[in-house]
């Protein structure tokens, strides 16, 4: 059964953590390079570090995955990330998301949450570091 | 080619990447991430925008293209951005990639490249701005 509710700003903990996995395969990796229009042979082929690696965006876009974790979730908008990439993450490999909720805010009507993330791989290799903020839902809160 | 550090020099800009944006690659459950506000016109609109918008990191794999074609594989394992995505991209939007080194500097382990780096669309507006920072060996 899924046990998840509503995301609702007020009642969302400072602290809160979230984790997930998936598998970095090679319909994934191409899925990605078209949907970006990037065929780099580095993330579907081969790459300097032997065999193919993702493309680090690819892996910085799976952190909106971990509210969807624990929440019902639509209309949330990416404003900021603030990532460093650490090591190459190679397709084939599980990669294990976590995140926790660090910071949460009202601006202007609309409801602002940070996130603090990391990818590592089933290897221990630690691929990201990412803090990213999003609008909850962009329509403006009442009046 | 990935650039060498003696080729590059404070005020100088690296070559731009250009995109089309279309709702069939926006709307791609890998970059809508099940978000309707991303594929879905009407959702959009009851959120006040004027059409779906493109999820940011797609104009983030944009820089992030310009950039590992500018340093390669230096910038997979030693790269870090900050980007602020201010502005919505539509589908039919030409996106634009810029960066230019605003610093360089030696460290123990090579040379580190200071960036500022910008999407802007046909309108001439910037839609997503940042920062970047790589080191080179």
């Amino acid at each position: 059964m899924d046990d998840k509710q509503p995301m609702v700003f007020e009642d969302l903990p400072i602290g809160e953590e979230f984790a997930d996995k998936y598998v970095l395969t090679p319909d994934l990796a191409r899925d990605y390079a078209e949907g970006i229009a990037d065929a780099n042979p580095w993330y579907l082929e081969h790459s300097p570090f032997g065999g193919p690696v993702a493309n680090p965006i690819l892996i910085v876009a799976q952190h909106a995955r971990l509210f969807k974790t624990k929440y019902i979730t639509a209309g949330n908008v990416h404003i900021r990330h603030e990532t460093q990439f650490l090591n190459p993450a190679r397709i084939g490999k599980v990669i294990k998301v976590y995140g926790k909720l660090v910071e949460k805010y009202l601006k202007r009507g609309r409801e602002y949450l940070v996130m603090e993330c990391r990818s590592v791989d089933e290897d221990g290799i630690e691929i990201c570091r990412d803090r990213r903020t999003i609008i909850t839902h962009y329509a403006k809160r009442p009046e | 080619m990935p650039t060498t550090t003696e080729e590059l020099a404070i005020g100088q800009e690296i070559e731009p990447i250009v995109k089309h944006m279309t709702i069939e690659r926006m709307s791609r459950p890998l970059m809508a991430g099940g978000n309707p506000i991303h594929h879905d016109p009407a959702f959009a609109k009851n959120a006040g925008l004027q059409a779906p918008i493109a999820t940011g990191v797609m104009s983030s794999a944009f820089l992030s293209e310009m950039l590992t074609k500018a340093f390669g594989i230096d910038w997979m394992r030693s790269g870090s951005i900050d980007v602020k995505f201010i502005r919505p991209i539509y589908a039919g939007d030409t996106v634009t990639t810029h960066g230019r080194i605003t610093g360089k500097s030696e460290t123990s382990t090579g040379v580190c490249i200071a960036l500022d780096m910008w999407c802007e669309t046909q309108r001439g507006e910037p839609v997503t701005v940042g920062t970047a920072r790589v080191v080179v060996h």
